[in-house]
């Protein structure tokens, strides 16, 4: 085989300025590189020279001048002392491999470490592909797995390794389609459990952190979607959750140890069945941001403390087994079902659970700029609904300010002319240190069994 | 696959090598005087003009020459192939020598007849049934290998021609696909539209300088450029591809256009986007769902046009969320129609311009007619009027006033201000006044309403009026 050494000298490298002998001496200035460049690239003073040459030795039409090449963009690889040709010059840039030129890198995915899922694993065959995900997952530690756009039918879960040493990470298209098989083999088994194999934690290792990003997992009604198991700090964001049972379960040991999730910009349908939840969080420490969480029973659950939840908007929607025999389970429906202790609420947005935001008999949280709304109250023949904004299993110890209601109160002469049941707050026991300040509300059409007034520190603004 | 692994690198390098051995014949022949010879090494003879002269003491190398059209994955045999002698100019990098080398291996990519055979071309693994996507004359920036169906390989930007038709046969020919933009400038003459249907939904990704531009001949009455949800529309949020987004790039209204627009669909997301040049910066419309949009917007930049009534923001669906926006040169910042929105970390800044000066009495950062709305570490930056809270009992939350534009000074400078009484709640409020006091208020608004001020932070000096008195609670703070 022939050598690229054999070559040299014919690049235009250092021999390469010696214009063969001509018969002619007739001389000509001419413009050349002094340096290799790659197509797409600007052509530039500091790239070019002039120099005299014998005419007869150039190529015919080559251009002569310095400026009718600067400004202008190479339509192939040049290299130093190459005449330019106007076939390889082009006004506009419409060459972009620049692999040879270090201040022109682009991003090349496949080759800056991505494993491209696509190139072994067929998707949109309408098979199931998770013997052979999971095998790209257990053979590429420390990875990401990009899997483009297309569906991806799995009949088990995927799981991925706590241990540092193999943890991964995936990035979808944002179609990529997770879906569970009709085939899938146990109702409310997960489609990723992250974390699952091994047991290792510990946040200063490297591959302690690792993320899933974008796409689409889809439960098809029969599946949870991610779980989070035994790993350290997990990101989970971008994601579209579609008929999962529970979308996202931080999974905490018995003592309440577990991993930290962030999540941000999380969407999740439920499957609208009593035992849908968008989210569950054992675990303490967990933030959740910018998610819309719809066709739950329960939106969010949250068992730990100290997790701090911003901007999340939950919707009732009707339909399912959870509107059945109405209104028996839509008034156990949930929106923020805490029995945890010390969580942070912040911009919160219930729209039309029966109950906004329930709190365990230790639950002491914080409730800030947060939001119950109704858009249907009872219609006529309907026994009346219940609106409650917070629930307190036992003494209220809270702190809810600058937070609104908005009751679908009955409003004669419109579709919900009877009166549902109202209430800001409502407790097991009385008592308790929880204060109440710069709340918005109708106090005139709450029930007689509410007590917000018992810890208001100023008068509710209607 | 290890074999595929191998195959990548091989493809990568392939790349790289063939288009170096290419250009070095090229080059080689220009030298040489034998511009013309074809690089497949057919049998045209060189421009006697351009030979003349030349020196041409080449060594010569045997190689192996395909005699057919082969596929990849074929297999080599002896009948593909002839041994040719050639200039060690004409034999490319790597060629294949001795056909022992050759035969029983396979074709990594499509041959043509007359091509040498090259080391990184062949290979003894049969390679799978992918189709090779590598080509030389490459615009993708390998985000095809993410399955993006990258505009380039369709269309030609920086061309200065109407692309709006091609861009839009892109999306309506590829459902539930990113359709990615790589930098360079798309001319539209009118308003490209994406489906809100998640069968056929698409999502836009612009490189960070992709500028999609409206012509000059932009007619200013088709509304925004980019209209998501603009077409074969649909609201259900259970199926997969109901969740898509416009993310990256800049879209330049050139001075008359409408930059972006939700206008059907739920759970939009719109982030990481410059907007200039635009009348109506961002559109967020009357929601599919009873007016919801449910529409997450973030990571923004708007510069408007400057025109009387140009807005940046404009809301006019429900329960939206706006974080992290940046907007400028415009009448009105942000307008909010409706209700329950969130608008968080958005700072309005007010350019005092030709066009603008005449209108600056009715300059507002932040005008909301709606109800309901929250405001959250929001800043309004040299407006004549910081909040105009019109009616509704809304939140601000740490937000800010300020005028820093000493051509301002003769002006009103109204940090909050109802039409009616007072029925918002703000805390922690800041102005910061530049104004002499007579032209200063903290608060503009009838007395008796329900509204609140919490702890509100400003100099009660450097203001005029004491309207913010009843409805205090807590203490003003300054400290100079």
């Amino acid at each position: 085989m022939i050598g690229s050494a054999m070559l040299s000298g014919c690049n235009g490298g250092e021999d390469s300025t010696d214009i063969p002998a001509s018969n002619t001496e007739e001389k000509v200035e001419v413009v050349r590189l002094v340096e290799n460049i790659s197509a797409g690239i600007k052509v530039t003073s500091a790239k070019v020279e002039t120099v005299t040459v014998n005419k007869a030795d150039l190529p015919a039409g080559t251009i002569l001048k310095a400026e009718d090449v600067i400004g202008k963009f190479t339509l192939t690889d040049m290299y130093a002392g190459e005449y330019f040709l106007p076939t390889k010059l082009s006004t506009i840039k419409i060459s972009d491999d620049k692999d040879d030129d270090p201040a022109n890198d682009t991003i090349n995915f496949a080759d800056a470490g991505y494993v491209i899922v696509s190139d072994y694993v067929k998707p949109d065959l309408g098979v199931d592909v998770s013997d052979d995900i999971q095998k790209l997952i257990d053979e590429n530690p420390n990875r990401t797995l990009y899997f483009p756009d297309g569906d991806y039918l799995l009949a088990k879960p995927l799981t991925t390794s706590a241990d540092p040493g193999k943890t991964v990470s995936f990035k979808l298209g944002n179609f990529a389609h997770f879906k569970a098989a009709a085939t899938w083999e146990n109702r409310g088994e997960p489609l990723l459990k992250l974390g699952a194999d091994d047991m290792e934690d510990g946040i200063v290792n490297e591959g302690n952190h690792y993320s899933v990003e974008g796409g689409i997992f889809d439960g098809s009604n029969v599946a949870d979607a991610i779980w989070v198991m035994n790993a350290g700090d997990v990101s989970l964001r971008y994601i579209s959750i579609k008929n999962a049972i529970v979308g996202i379960h931080v999974q905490a040991d018995e003592e309440g140890n577990g991993p930290t999730a962030d999540v941000h910009t999380v969407n999740i349908v439920g499957t609208g069945t009593l035992d849908s939840i968008g989210v569950i969080l054992d675990s303490d420490n967990n933030t959740l941001t910018n998610m819309r969480i719809a066709h739950n029973q329960i939106a969010i659950k949250l068992t730990g403390s100290n997790n701090f939840l911003r901007n999340l908007h939950p919707l009732y929607t009707y339909g399912g087994e959870q509107t059945k025999d109405y209104p028996l389970y839509y008034n156990q429906s949930v929106a923020f079902y805490d029995v945890g202790t010390r969580n942070f609420y912040d911009n919160c947005y219930n729209d039309q659970f029966a109950i906004g935001f329930y709190m365990g008999k230790d639950t002491a949280s914080v409730y800030d700029c947060c939001f119950s709304f109704w858009y249907r109250g009872t219609r006529s023949g309907e026994s009346p609904i219940d609106h409650n904004v917070f629930v307190c299993e036992g003494q209220f110890n809270s702190v809810i300010r600058f937070t609104s209601a908005d009751f679908s109160h009955a409003r004669p002469n419109d579709r919900y002319p009877v009166a549902s049941i109202c209430n800001f707050l409502l407790v097991g026991e009385d008592g308790g240190k929880g204060t109440i300040e710069a709340v918005y509300y109708n106090p005139d059409v709450v029930s007689e069994n509410d007590v917000a007034a018992d810890y208001l520190r100023d008068d509710p603004i209607y | 696959m290890e074999g595929d692994k191998l195959m990548k690198k091989v493809y990568c390098k392939y790349r790289i090598v063939v288009l170096r051995a290419m250009v070095l014949m090229l080059c080689i022949s220009i030298l040489s005087g034998m511009f013309l010879t074809s690089c497949n090494g057919d049998d045209q003879a060189p421009d006697e003009s351009q030979a003349a002269g030349h020196d041409t003491e080449y060594k010569t190398v045997e190689v192996l020459r395909l005699k057919e059209d082969i596929a990849r994955g074929t297999k080599l045999t002896s009948a593909k192939f002839e041994a040719v002698t050639v200039s060690t100019s004409e034999a490319w990098i790597g060629s294949v020598t001795n056909k022992d080398d050759a035969i029983g291996k396979y074709a990594l990519r499509d041959m043509s007849a007359g091509e040498y055979l090259v080391d990184i071309y062949i290979s003894d693994e049969k390679p799978s049934e992918k189709p090779a996507k590598v080509v030389l004359d490459n615009h993708n920036f390998g985000f095809d290998d993410l399955g993006f169906i990258v505009v380039t390989e369709f269309l030609t930007p920086n061309t200065g021609e109407d692309l709006c038709g091609e861009i839009q046969k892109l999306i309506d020919k590829n459902p539930n696909k990113v359709i990615y933009f790589p930098d360079g400038e798309y001319i539209i003459s009118s308003p490209i539209k994406t489906p809100s249907a998640g069968s056929v939904s698409v999502s836009l990704k612009l490189s960070d300088n992709a500028v999609i531009k409206a012509s000059d001949d932009w007619d200013k009455t088709n509304g925004a450029m980019i209209r998501l949800g603009g077409k074969t529309q649909e609201n259900n949020i259970s199926i997969a591809g109901s969740n898509y987004y416009l993310e990256g790039g800049i879209i330049d209204g050139n001075g008359r256009a409408d930059g972006v627009a939700v206008d059907h669909g739920r759970e939009t997301s719109v982030r990481d986007v410059t907007i200039v040049n635009t009348t109506v910066g961002l559109h967020v419309k009357h929601g599919a769902n009873s007016g919801s949009s449910d529409a997450d917007i973030e990571n923004i930049r708007i510069y408007g046009n400057a025109v009387p009534s140009s807005i940046g923001l404009l809301i006019e669906g429900w329960d939206n969320t706006f974080s992290n926006m940046r907007i400028a040169n415009v009448q009105i910042g942000v307008k909010v129609t409706t209700a329950a929105n969130l608008i968080r970390d958005i700072q309005c800044t007010y350019i005092s311009s030709g066009r603008l000066n005449p209108i600056y009495a009715s300059s507002y950062g932040f005008y909301d007619v709606g109800s309901r709305n929250w405001y959250d570490n929001c800043s309004s930056v040299d407006f004549s009027v910081g909040f105009m809270m019109e009616s509704g009992s809304s939140k601000l939350i740490s937000c800010v006033a300020r005028w820093t534009d000493a051509q301002k000074d003769c002006e009103r400078q109204v940090a909050l201000r109802s039409s009616s009484t007072w029925r918002s709640i703000a805390r922690d409020f800041v102005a910061e006044f530049s104004a002499p006091k007579v032209n200063c208020e903290y608060l503009e608004a009838n007395t008796g309403g329900k509204g609140r001020i919490y702890d509100p932070i400003f100099n009660v000096a450097s203001v005029n009026g004491d309207a913010y008195k009843s409805y205090l609670h807590g203490n003003v703070m300054w400290n100079d």
